[in-house]
């Protein structure tokens, strides 16, 4: 059964055929997650998020719309509302202290995670986690599922020219970082400013 | 001296291949004559392809969806259903103060996790057109009765409240006068974690007027966070939490709490 034959099923309130587009999309929708999260607990908690913004809205969907790219507005948005969240914490006492404690240590990376790339992949990781939300998601859309700017724009409901502002901040940001951890050559070379 | 060119984003945009053509060639040219720029192409290469080494992982640890597919089944009965939008008042009085005296404990709690349920969902969407949280939350009322609870929402329950119950039983039994350092760290995370729970859980009960198990949760809740704020397990804050825990006699009624149904 076809997507466009689900989703008004689901939309009327048919269990099965919600679990149905949850098991066809839900692999997407958790790599993009994990890509951005470094972990499965924060993918899990995005990935969630996600279909429960999809079964909230199933509604609204457009027929003449593909149903992955609208997920991918929504992965796309869920992730910086992670972020945010995490972030924002939101409750009385002791707030501020306690905000940082409970948001500090992100889980360690997973054995996937720790398996790749040595030490620039190690760097670039750690790098990766301490981007901004908006950045990070940019940075992963157009690494990763290899969309263009102006589809990120779009999606994102964003500007062109901050979606490339935000690029090129995150990818000065990791050239730097990975600079200053030693692991591109240019660091060696180029610490005094090459041209 | 950073290159002007490098500066505006130009160089990743020509490796992204976003640039016009007049703008590549133009770009192609300053990189003959640019070592910066050359250098921070090449930084970009070797960013993309330690990326392309970046593992794809797309479902939880061993492929084991079960977990995941009962927590948002949990989410999505907690929810209205779709199309319906009912309007905010009418629902949320009415049914809150007519159920509350009728709730076995055991569905009592599955109530109250449907309510975290839906404040965490409600918390963390951008709430679509005219939707709010509180609205959203009160409705699970009707989603699912009470007299149901769901099996998956009660283990959830279940388990951060015996988890709970562990940390406070690790945490009266210490030493204070050889406060051992080694496991110090993982009890002050797992405190923090269940804290942000045991908030939710108490804001839920306290939202539907359970006062008794309220306090037990604010109770808790201090624990947690004097025990996910101290720095290490040293004699004076290890004594504080014991104290704490003892003067509100909070194991057992944690204890008297779980027996009822949870
Ligand atoms: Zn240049």
């Amino acid at each position: 059964m076809s997507d466009s034959d689900l989703i008004p099923r689901a939309a009327g309130g048919d269990p099965a055929a919600f679990q149905a587009l949850v098991e066809r999309h839900r692999p997407m929708v958790y790599r993009v997650a994990y890509q951005f999260a470094g972990n499965h607990h924060d993918a899990e908690d995005i990935a969630q998020d996600v279909f429960l913004k999809v079964f909230r809205s199933l509604d609204r969907f457009r027929y003449d719309a593909q149903l992955t790219s609208w997920l991918y507005r929504i992965v796309m948005n869920a992730c910086i509302d992670h972020r945010r969240r995490q972030k924002s914490g939101g409750w009385v006492p002791g707030e501020e202290a306690e905000g940082t404690l409970l948001n500090m240590p992100e889980e360690s990376p997973g054995p996937e995670a720790r398996a790749y790339g040595g030490e620039i992949g190690q760097a670039l990781e750690a790098e990766i986690g301490r981007l901004p939300a908006g950045q990070r998601v940019i940075f992963i859309m157009r690494h990763h599922q290899g969309l263009k700017l102006t589809e990120i724009a779009e999606a994102l409901g964003l500007a062109e020219g901050t979606v490339k502002r935000q690029l090129h901040a995150a990818v000065h940001r990791l050239r730097h970082a990975l600079t200053r951890a030693n692991v591109l050559a240019s660091a060696n070379g180029a610490a005094g400013g090459g041209a | 001296m950073t290159c002007g060119l490098l500066e505006r984003g130009t160089i990743e945009l020509y490796w992204y291949g976003e640039l016009s053509q007049g703008e590549r060639d133009e770009a192609r040219r300053h990189l003959d004559r640019c070592l910066e720029c050359r250098q921070a192409l090449h930084d970009i290469e070797i960013i993309a392809a330690a990326l392309a080494e970046r593992p794809e992982v797309a479902s939880p640890p061993g492929g084991d969806w079960s977990r995941f597919m009962a927590e948002l089944s949990a989410a999505v009965a907690a929810e209205p259903r779709p199309k319906r939008t009912p309007p905010a008042e009418s629902v949320t009085r009415a049914g809150r103060h007519r159920l509350v005296p009728y709730l076995a404990s055991a569905a009592l709690l599955a109530l109250v996790t449907m309510s975290v349920f839906t404040l965490v969902r409600g918390r963390s969407a951008t709430p679509p057109d005219g939707f709010r949280a509180d609205v959203v939350m009160d409705v699970s009322f009707e989603a699912r009765p009470p007299s149901l609870p769901d099996p998956a929402l009660v283990s959830l329950s279940d388990q951060h409240f015996q988890r709970s119950k562990l940390v406070l039983l690790g945490l009266t039994t210490r030493d204070t006068a050889a406060p051992a350092a080694e496991d110090w760290e993982y009890e002050r995370d797992l405190a923090a974690t269940l804290l942000q729970d045991t908030r939710l859980y108490r804001r839920a009960v306290e939202e539907h007027g359970m006062t008794g198990l309220a306090d037990v949760l604010r109770d808790l809740e201090m624990v947690l966070l004097q025990t996910s704020m101290s720095e290490g397990p040293d004699r004076e804050s290890l004594e504080g939490i014991q104290r704490l825990i003892r003067r509100r006699d909070l194991l057992t009624r944690m204890s008297v709490v779980h027996a009822g149904g949870f």
